[in-house]
C-alpha cells in the first residue's frame, strides 16, 4: 500500500528519543521516591531498623511481608530510575559530555548499592539489556558487584574532575564539582560496608581516597549533602509527609526513644511527636514532654494516644498547617554519615587523618546540624555526657555505630544495613509476634514472586540457603 | 419487471399470525420476514416464479406466484423443516443446511423476553458455548462474553459485535481491581427491542470473512426493519422491573467491633481503645451499655446494617416502534428509554435511544438501505468499584456488627465534615453515595447506508459505507473530607472512539444445471479506528465543592492520547452446490494492517468447509430419523495487534517544578512483530428425530492460536518490566450440544417445548517462549492469573498450605498452618456450562423458564480472606471463646496440641491464597416469564393488533453454589485481568417485573 498507509502506526504521543537532561531528572525523582517512600523505606527498612514501628496493619512489622510489595519494588527500580541511569550514561558518553557520563555512573551505582544491599546477590552485569535481547539476566555475587560499583566511581571521580555542568540535575543543580564528592563519599560508603568482609582491600581504598584529598574531594560539611528536597504541591511532596495525610500507621519505635532518652537526645523532639495521652509511667520524659515508643512487631495494636507519632518534620501535623513541611528533603548521603564513616575506620586503626573522637563528634554534629539544632552549648553539652563523650565508651565501635544509626533517621535502608553489618544497636531483637519465630531480625529482602515467574533458574541459583523468604543466608558483607 | 406481493403468513391450526416467517423467492437470495403481525412484503425480481415460505418447526410451503399481487399463507406444523435460513457473515442469508459450520440464532423475541438492557446479558444460558460473567450489580455495569473459551493471551477474548453488517465497538475500559468505575461494555448500547435475530457465529470457521477481529467468533445483529409491512404499524412496550441483591455476606452476630475482645469509643481514630480498628475482634454483643459513635447506647448486632444500606432499584423500559412499508419503501423508527436507579443509593442511568431505518426500492434495479442510531447514556452517579475506599462494598467487608446503618444517614456534621463510625479507614458509606459522585454522558451515533444494484437475477453489487462512533465524558470527584482525599480532588476524562468501514461485495449466484449451484463473492473493506483521550486529575481544591480546572491547589496534570489504525482488506467466497444436499464453501481473505512492521503487514487466511445432508443423499428420511446432516469446516484466521507497539518511547512524568522528565518506556518494543494466527478444525451434525418432535446439534471443534502477540511480564531485571513479543500456542477442544425437542403437543393446543445447551472446553497452554515460566494475566493480592505451559489458560497462583510429605498440615509454635510454596490453586476455565430452557404453552399462555450453570472454574475470594482477617464473617465465630486446634504437625514433629485464639488463626489466612480458593460451579434460575397474549377476539374490539403481558424474573435463585458470600459469577471488572478474582463487588441483582405490550 502507500507510504501513508506505514506512517499510520507513528506513534504521535510520545517521542522515541529524548536528550539526557531530561532523562536524568525522571531517574533522580523516581529512584529517591522509591527507595525514600513509604513502603520500602518506611514500612519495611526502617521498621526493621527499628527507627519506626507499626500501630496498624502491623503485619509487616512481624516481618509478614506483603511478597507483591518487593515485586512492585524490584521491577519499578530496575525498570525505571535504574535504566533511565544506564541511558544517561550512554547518551552522556555518545555526545562527549564526561560530566553527564560521570552523574549517570555516579547515580546508577548509588541505585544499584541501595538494590544489592537490600537483596543481596542481584542482576547487574546482565542487567538492563532487553534491548540487546538478555531478557533473564543473571544474579552477579554481591561481592563482584561491589568491585565493579567501585570501579564505577573510580571512573566516575573521573569524568567530573574535568568539571563542566550537567542539565536537569535535581541534586546539586548540575554542579560536577558537587557530584564529584558525592561519588567519592559514595565510594567511602561501599569500603566502609566492606569492612568485616575484606578488611584490607576496604582500607586499602579509604586510605587512598583520604591521602589525596585533591584527586578525591569528599563532603565537607552539611552543604555537600546528596539529598533531594521536595515540592509543596503534589505529586511531589515528601513521601513520608504524604503517607501521612491519609495513613496513620507507623510510630517512633521504643528501640529509638530509648536510646534518644538515656542520653537525653535533643533529636527526640524532632524525631518524635510527644504522645497524646500517654499511660501513667510510660515512656520517657525530656524536657517536659512524654515519649513512648512502640515497641516492634507487638502481638497487639497499641491505643493510639498513647503512642509517640513521628516528628513534624517529617509528618504532616494535621493540628498546626504553620508545621506542615512537605518540602522537607530526603538524604541521599549526608557529612553525617561520612564522618561516622571515618570514624569507624580510624577506629579500626586506619589512617583518615583524624582521630576517630574528631570524626565521631563532627558525624554528631552535622547530624543535630541537619536536624534543626543549631544550639552550640546544648550540643557541646551533649557530647560531654558520659553516655555520649567518646573517652568514656568501653565499646566505641558501638558509640559509633549507635550514633551513626541515630544519625541515618528516615534513610532506613542504610539503618538497617548498618545493624546487620555491625549488629548495633545490640536492642534490636527479634519481635515479639515475628512470623517466623526464632528466626531473628529479617537478614535481606525477600526475593520476588515476579522474579520467580519470570527469571526462575538464575533466582533459584541465587536462592540457596534463604530460609522462610528472609531468613537463612546473610547478604555478602553481612558476617556478624 | 419487480413487482411486489404482500400478504400475511399465519399457523394452519391456531390461525395466529407468525412473525418471522422467512419468504424467499426461490431460486434467489431475495427475500423479507414476516413482521410481528404476520404479513411481509417482498418484490419479486423478473423470473420469479415461486414464493418459499419457511419457519423453524413448521413445514415449509412453496407457492406459485402466477398473477397473485397477494398471497396469504397458512403454515402447519411439520416434519420437513429443512429450509432455517440464517444470517452469516457479511450479512448473507444462507439456508442452514448449506453450512459447514456451527451456527446458532437466538430471535430477538427470545433476547428480548426478559427485558434485559444489555445484549450480552440476554444470551445467557441461549447459546451452547458461551461464558457470560457480570461484573457487578452496579446500574450499567458491563458484562463479558466468550465464546468456546479464551484463545488469546492479550486481554479481550470477546466475539466481533456487527449490528447489520457494521461492525461496532464493545469496548469496556479496563475495570481493574484496584478501584475505577464500570461504565458498562459499548455493545450494551444495542437496544434489545430493535434486534430482529441474533446470529451467534462461534468458531474461526464461521467467521473467516470477518478478518482479524473474528478468530473469537462474531455475533451478528440484524434489527428490525419495516420490510415486509403494509401500511402503518405500531408496537409498544413498556416493562417496569425491580432490583434487589441476590446476595450478601454471611455475617456473625456475636461480637462488635474492635481487637483483642476490647473496644471503648473516644474518637473513632483509635483515641480510645481499639476504636480505630474496622474489624469485629472486639467484646462479645451482650446488650450491655457502651460508649459509640452515636455515643451511649446497648452494645448489640446490626445483623441487617449490610442489607438495609441498599435499596429497591427499578427500572423502567419504554419502547416504541413504528413501522411504515409500501411496494417502494418501508421503514422503522424507534424510540426507547430507559430509566433505572441502582440498588445503591443514588446511583442512576438514563438511556434513550432512537433508531430509523430505512429502505428503498429505487429502481427495477437499484435499492438502497439506510440506518441510524442515535442513544445516549446519562448517569449522575455510578457506583465505584474495586479495592478502593470509594467502594461502598469496601467497608462491608470490614465493619462493626454493631454498627446500626441507620445512624449514618445523617452523614455531614454541621461544619461540612464527615460524621461517621470509623475515622481511620472508612468513608460514611453514605458520604460516598452522596458527595463522591461518578457522573458521565457517552453520546453515540451508529450508522450506514448502502446500495444494491442487481445487474441480472445472478449478479449484484452491494456498496457501504458505515460509521460507530461516541463521545463519553466522565467525571470523577472526591469531597474535601474524604479519607483518602483529605483536599479534595476530581478527575475528568474525554473519549472519542471512531470505527469507520466502507465495503463493497460483489455477488454472483448462478444454477449451473438442475443440479448444480454455484454462488462467489468478492468484497473489499477498508476500516479506520480512531481513539482520542484528554484528561485532567486535580490533586486538591482550593475551595470545597467546586469542580472545576480553576480551582485547583497546585498543578493539574492533564494528559491525552490519540491512536490511530487502519486495516485494508480484500476477500471472496465460493459456494458449491449439488442437488441441495451437499455444499462446499471457500473463503479467502488477506489483511493489510498498519499496527504491524512494514515487512510483516501483509496476511493472508483461507478456510474450507463442507455440508452434506445424509437423509437426502442416501434417501434415509424416516419417521424416526427426519433429517440428518452432517458438516466439517478448516480456518484460519490471522490477528494483528494495537497501534504503537513496534518502536519504544519515552512518557513524560509530571514537570518537577516545571521542569521535565521522561522515562524511557517499561515496554519493550518490538519492530519484527508477525501476526497471530488461529487455525480452527471442527466436525459436528444436526439432526431430527420423530418427524421433528426432537433435534440435535452437536460440534466438536479443535482450536490452536499461535504467534500471539503478547504484552509479557518480564524480569524487571532486564530494565523492562513487559514485551510486546509473539508467543505461544492455545489450544481449547470441546463439544457444544444442543438438545431440542417437544415432549408433548396436545390437540388441545398446549405444547411443552425443552432446549438444552451445554459446552465443555478442554482448554491448554501448549507453549509459551523460551525462557518465560508462565505469562502473568492478572496480579492481585499475590495471587497470579497465570497462563503455565500444561495447565489450563488462566491458573489461579498462590500460597499453599505447608504440608509434609503425607499431606498433612504442618502447624507453627502457635498453632497456625504453616505457609507453603506457592502453587497453582485451581483454574478460572469451567469444565462446562449449561443451560435448559422449558417452555409451555396453551392458548395464548405461555410460561417459560430458564435454569443454567457451569461446573468448575475457580475463584480467589477475597471477601472470604478480608472477612475472615476482620472477624466479621460467619466462620469466624468458630473457636472466639476457646480457640481453635488445627489439626496436623506441630514443630516437634507430634500432631498439633496448640491452640491459636481465633484471632491469630483468622489473620493469620490473610496471604494464604489456598484458604481462599473456591470452586465457583452454580446453578441458577436465571429467567421465568410469564406471559399471556390477549386473544383477537378482545384486542379487535379495542381496535388492538395485538396485546400481551409478561411478568418477569432474571436471576432469581441461586440454586447452588459452592462458594460462600458472593454471586460466583462475580468478577471485578469486565478484562480478562480480573477474571477469578472476587472482591466487593457490588451485589448481583435478582430482577422482577412486568412487560406490556401494545400493538396497534
Amino acid at each position: 500500500c502507500d507510504k501513508d498507509f506505514e506512517e499510520i502506526n507513528q506513534n504521535p504521543n510520545a517521542p522515541e528519543d529524548v536528550p539526557a537532561n531530561v532523562i536524568l531528572p525522571a531517574s533522580q525523582q523516581s529512584a529517591v521516591s522509591r527507595l525514600f517512600g513509604a513502603s520500602v523505606n518506611m514500612t519495611y527498612a526502617s521498621t526493621w531498623a527499628q527507627q519506626v514501628a507499626k500501630i496498624q496493619y502491623i503485619d509487616e512489622d512481624r516481618y509478614q511481608f506483603r511478597a507483591s510489595d518487593f515485586s512492585t519494588h524490584w521491577d519499578a527500580l530496575y525498570a525505571g530510575p535504574l535504566l533511565d541511569a544506564r541511558l544517561v550514561v550512554e547518551k552522556g558518553a555518545e555526545s562527549g559530555n564526561a560530566a553527564m557520563e560521570g552523574v549517570g555512573r555516579t547515580w546508577q551505582t548509588w541505585i544499584f548499592q541501595n538494590i544489592t544491599d537490600l537483596w543481596g546477590d542481584i542482576p547487574y552485569t546482565e542487567a538492563l539489556k532487553g534491548t540487546e535481547g538478555n531478557m533473564t539476566p543473571k544474579y552477579d555475587s554481591q561481592e563482584s558487584i561491589y568491585t565493579d560499583m567501585l570501579k564505577q566511581l573510580e571512573t566516575a571521580n573521573t569524568l567530573l574532575a574535568s568539571g563542566g555542568t550537567v542539565g536537569g540535575d535535581l541534586i546539586y543543580g548540575g554542579s560536577s564539582a558537587n557530584w564529584q564528592k558525592f561519588a567519592n563519599s559514595l565510594r567511602l560508603r561501599l569500603y566502609i560496608h566492606m569492612a568485616n568482609v575484606a578488611p584490607a582491600k576496604a582500607k586499602a581504598g579509604i586510605e587512598a581516597i583520604m591521602a589525596n584529598p585533591s584527586a578525591n574531594p569528599i563532603f565537607m560539611s552539611n552543604a555537600d549533602n546528596a539529598e533531594l528536597a521536595y515540592l509543596a504541591a503534589q505529586p511531589y511532596r515528601n513521601p513520608w509527609y504524604e503517607n501521612s495525610k491519609t495513613r496513620d500507621d507507623h510510630a517512633i519505635s521504643k528501640t529509638m526513644v530509648d536510646i534518644l532518652g538515656v542520653r537525653k537526645d535533643p533529636r527526640l523532639h524532632v524525631y518524635a511527636r510527644p504522645a497524646e495521652k500517654p499511660a501513667a509511667g510510660a515512656g520517657v520524659t525530656l524536657d517536659g514532654k512524654t515519649y513512648v515508643g512502640q515497641p516492634n512487631g507487638a502481638a497487639a495494636q497499641p491505643s493510639l494516644p498513647t503512642v509517640s507519632r513521628i516528628g513534624d518534620r517529617y509528618r504532616d501535623n494535621k493540628q498546626e498547617a504553620a508545621k506542615q513541611n512537605p518540602t522537607q528533603p530526603m538524604y541521599i548521603m549526608t557529612y553525617s554519615e561520612v564522618m561516622f564513616i571515618l570514624a569507624e575506620a580510624a577506629e579500626r586503626g586506619w589512617n583518615v587523618g583524624m582521630t576517630a573522637e574528631a570524626a565521631y563528634n563532627a558525624g554528631i554534629v552535622a547530624s543535630m546540624n541537619q536536624n534543626g539544632i543549631t544550639d552550640e552549648a546544648a550540643i557541646a553539652a551533649y557530647l560531654l555526657q558520659p553516655s555520649v563523650a567518646y573517652s568514656l565508651q568501653t565499646n566505641k565501635r558501638e558509640a559509633i555505630s549507635v550514633q551513626k544509626w541515630i544519625s541515618l533517621f528516615t534513610n532506613g535502608i542504610e539503618a538497617f544495613t548498618e545493624f546487620r553489618r555491625t549488629g548495633y544497636p545490640s536492642t534490636i531483637q527479634e519481635v515479639p509476634a515475628s512470623a517466623f519465630p526464632g528466626r531473628g531480625v529479617p537478614l535481606r529482602f525477600s526475593y520476588t514472586d515476579q522474579e520467580r515467574s519470570t527469571n526462575r533458574t538464575n533466582v533459584e541459583a541465587a536462592s540457596s540457603g534463604i530460609v522462610d523468604f528472609l531468613f537463612g543466608k546473610p547478604v555478602w558483607w553481612d558476617v556478624n | 419487471q419487480v413487482r411486489a406481493i404482500t400478504g400475511k403468513v399465519t399457523d394452519a391450526t391456531t390461525n395466529q399470525p407468525l412473525p418471522g416467517v422467512t419468504v424467499l423467492v426461490k431460486g434467489t437470495t431475495v427475500g423479507t420476514a414476516t413482521g410481528g403481525d404476520g404479513t411481509y412484503s417482498v418484490n419479486v425480481p423478473e423470473g420469479g416464479k415461486t414464493l418459499v415460505f419457511r419457519f423453524i418447526g413448521y413445514g415449509t410451503v412453496e407457492k406459485a406466484i402466477g398473477t397473485a399481487t397477494t398471497m396469504d399463507v397458512a403454515l402447519g406444523v411439520d416434519s420437513k423443516q429443512l429450509g432455517e435460513v440464517v444470517v452469516t457473515a457479511l450479512g448473507i442469508e444462507r439456508e442452514k443446511k448449506a453450512l459447514g459450520y456451527a451456527i446458532q440464532e437466538v430471535s430477538g423475541e427470545s433476547a428480548n423476553q426478559a427485558r434485559e438492557t444489555n445484549v450480552v446479558n440476554a444470551l445467557n444460558g441461549k447459546v451452547a458455548g458461551v461464558q457470560i460473567v457480570n461484573s457487578s450489580g452496579a446500574v450499567g455495569a458491563s458484562s463479558r462474553i466468550t465464546l468456546r473459551g479464551n484463545n488469546s493471551l492479550t486481554g479481550d477474548n470477546q466475539p466481533l459485535f456487527v449490528v447489520d453488517g457494521i461492525p461496532i465497538s464493545n469496548s469496556t475500559n479496563t475495570n481493574r481491581g484496584y478501584g475505577g468505575v464500570d461504565y458498562g461494555n459499548a455493545a450494551s448500547d444495542i437496544n434489545p427491542n430493535d434486534i430482529a435475530s441474533i446470529s451467534v457465529l462461534k468458531g474461526a470457521n464461521a467467521a473467516a470473512l470477518y478478518g482479524s477481529r473474528a478468530a473469537n467468533g462474531v455475533i451478528i445483529i440484524t434489527t428490525k426493519s419495516g420490510k415486509g409491512t403494509q401500511g402503518l404499524g405500531v408496537t409498544i412496550d413498556h416493562s417496569t422491573t425491580m432490583d434487589t441483591p441476590l446476595r450478601l455476606p454471611d455475617y456473625q452476630n456475636e461480637y462488635g467491633q474492635g481487637l483483642n475482645g476490647l473496644f471503648e469509643y473516644v474518637d473513632g481514630a483509635g483515641g480510645g481503645t481499639m476504636d480505630g480498628v474496622d474489624e469485629s475482634w472486639g467484646p462479645k454483643l451482650d446488650g450491655s451499655t457502651k460508649n459509640q459513635f452515636f455515643g451511649s447506647g446497648p452494645w448489640v448486632a446490626s445483623p441487617d446494617n449490610v442489607k438495609d444500606f441498599f435499596e429497591t432499584g427499578v427500572t423502567h423500559n419504554t419502547n416504541v416502534g413504528i413501522t411504515a412499508g409500501s411496494e417502494k419503501a418501508n421503514i422503522r423508527l424507534s424510540l426507547g428509554n430507559i430509566d433505572q436507579t441502582g440498588i445503591i443509593p443514588n446511583t442512576d442511568l438514563r438511556r434513550h435511544s432512537v433508531g430509523l431505518n430505512a429502505g428503498m426500492q429505487l429502481s427495477d434495479k437499484l435499492s438502497a438501505n439506510a440506518s441510524v442510531n442515535y442513544v445516549q447514556n446519562i448517569s449522575d452517579n455510578r457506583p465505584a468499584n474495586g479495592y478502593s475506599g470509594d467502594n461502598i462494598m469496601q467497608q462491608f467487608v470490614w465493619f462493626g456488627r454493631q454498627v446500626d446503618i441507620e445512624k449514618l444517614k445523617n452523614y455531614k456534621n454541621a461544619d461540612g465534615s464527615q460524621y461517621n463510625w470509623n475515622y481511620n479507614y472508612h468513608n460514611n458509606p453514605y458520604w460516598i453515595v452522596n458527595e463522591n459522585l461518578n457522573s458521565n454522558q457517552r453520546d453515540r451515533i451508529i450508522g450506514n447506508a448502502s446500495l444494491k444494484y442487481n445487474f441480472t437475477d445472478w449478479l449484484n453489487l452491494m456498496v457501504r459505507g458505515g460509521s460507530d462512533f461516541y463521545t463519553d465524558d466522565r467525571k470523577r470527584v472526591w469531597a474535601v473530607g474524604t479519607l483518602d482525599y483529605p483536599e479534595g480532588s476530581f478527575y475528568e476524562q474525554s473519549i472519542y472512539r471512531n470505527e469507520t468501514n466502507f465495503d463493497f461485495l460483489l455477488n454472483a449466484n448462478k444454477d449451473l444445471t438442475e443440479d448444480i449451484s454455484l454462488s462467489a463473492s468478492f468484497g473489499g473493506n477498508k476500516r479506520r479506528n480512531t481513539y482520542r483521550m484528554n484528561d485532567v486529575l486535580v490533586r486538591a481544591l482550593a475551595v470545597p465543592g467546586i469542580y472545576n480546572i480553576s480551582n485547583a491547589k497546585g498543578n493539574p496534570s492533564p494528559s491525552n492520547y490519540r491512536s490511530e489504525k487502519e486495516v485494508n482488506s480484500l476477500y471472496g467466497t465460493g459456494t458449491f452446490g449439488f442437488k441441495d444436499f451437499f455444499f462446499v464453501d471457500v473463503t479467502a481473505r488477506n489483511d493489510w494492517s498498519s499496527s504491524l512492521p512494514a515487512a510483516n503487514n501483509s496476511f493472508f487466511y483461507p478456510s474450507v468447509s463442507s455440508s452434506l445432508v445424509f437423509t437426502d443423499a442416501f434417501n434415509m428420511n424416516s419417521n424416526i430419523l427426519s433429517y440428518g446432516k452432517v458438516r466439517a469446516s478448516w480456518a484460519q484466521v490471522g490477528n494483528d495487534t494495537d497501534p504503537y507497539r513496534t518502536a519504544g518511547t519515552f512518557f513524560a512524568n509530571d514537570p518537577w517544578d516545571g521542569r521535565p522528565n521522561l522515562s524511557y518506556t517499561n515496554t519493550l518494543a518490538n519492530a519484527n512483530l508477525k501476526p497471530e494466527q488461529t487455525t480452527s478444525f471442527e466436525v459436528g451434525t444436526d439432526m431430527r428425530f420423530l418427524q421433528d418432535r426432537a433435534y440435535i446439534d452437536l460440534t466438536y471443534f479443535d482450536k490452536s492460536t499461535t504467534d500471539q502477540i503478547v504484552n509479557v511480564t518480564r524480569s524487571g531485571a532486564s530494565g523492562f518490566t513487559s514485551q510486546i513479543v509473539n508467543i505461544g500456542e492455545i489450544t481449547n477442544k470441546g463439544i457444544e450440544l444442543q438438545l431440542g425437542g417437544t415432549p408433548v403437543r396436545a390437540a388441545n393446543g398446549f405444547t411443552w417445548d425443552v432446549l438444552v445447551n451445554y459446552s465443555k472446553i478442554q482448554n491448554e497452554v501448549v507453549s509459551l517462549t523460551e525462557g518465560l515460566d508462565a505469562y502473568q494475566l492478572g496480579l492481585y493480592w499475590g495471587v497470579g492469573l497465570e497462563a503455565r505451559p500444561g495447565e489450563k489458560f488462566g491458573s489461579l497462583v498462590g500460597t499453599t498450605y505447608l504440608r509434609d510429605d503425607q499431606g498433612r498440615l504442618l502447624i507453627d509454635a502457635i498453632g497456625r498452618p504453616r505457609r507453603g510454596p506457592t502453587e497453582v490453586l485451581g483454574s478460572i476455565v469451567p469444565d462446562w456450562t449449561g443451560g435448559v430452557r422449558n417452555s409451555f404453552s396453551y392458548k395464548g399462555i405461555n410460561f417459560n423458564f430458564l435454569i443454567d450453570g457451569r461446573k468448575g472454574g475457580d475463584i480467589f475470594s477475597v471477601t472470604h480472606m478480608f472477612g475472615r482477617y476482620a472477624g466479621v464473617t460467619e466462620e469466624s465465630l468458630e473457636g472466639r471463646e476457646e480457640g481453635l486446634l488445627i489439626e496436623g504437625i506441630g514443630p516437634d514433629g507430634n500432631p498439633n496440641t496448640v491452640r491459636v485464639a481465633a484471632q491469630r488463626y483468622n489473620q493469620g489466612l490473610y496471604g494464604l491464597h489456598e484458604a481462599h480458593v473456591f470452586d465457583g460451579s452454580f446453578i441458577k434460575l436465571r429467567e421465568v416469564v410469564l406471559g399471556y397474549d390477549l386473544p383477537t377476539s378482545i384486542t379487535s374490539k379495542v381496535k388492538l393488533r395485538g396485546a400481551s403481558i409478561n411478568l418477569i424474573g432474571r436471576n432469581l435463585w441461586l440454586i447452588h453454589s459452592n462458594i460462600p458470600h458472593v454471586d460466583p459469577e462475580t468478577a471485578f471488572g469486565a478484562d480478562i485481568a480480573s477474571q477469578g478474582f472476587e472482591f466487593g463487588a457490588l451485589p448481583s441483582t435478582k430482577s422482577w417485573g412486568v412487560n406490556l405490550r401494545l400493538t396497534l
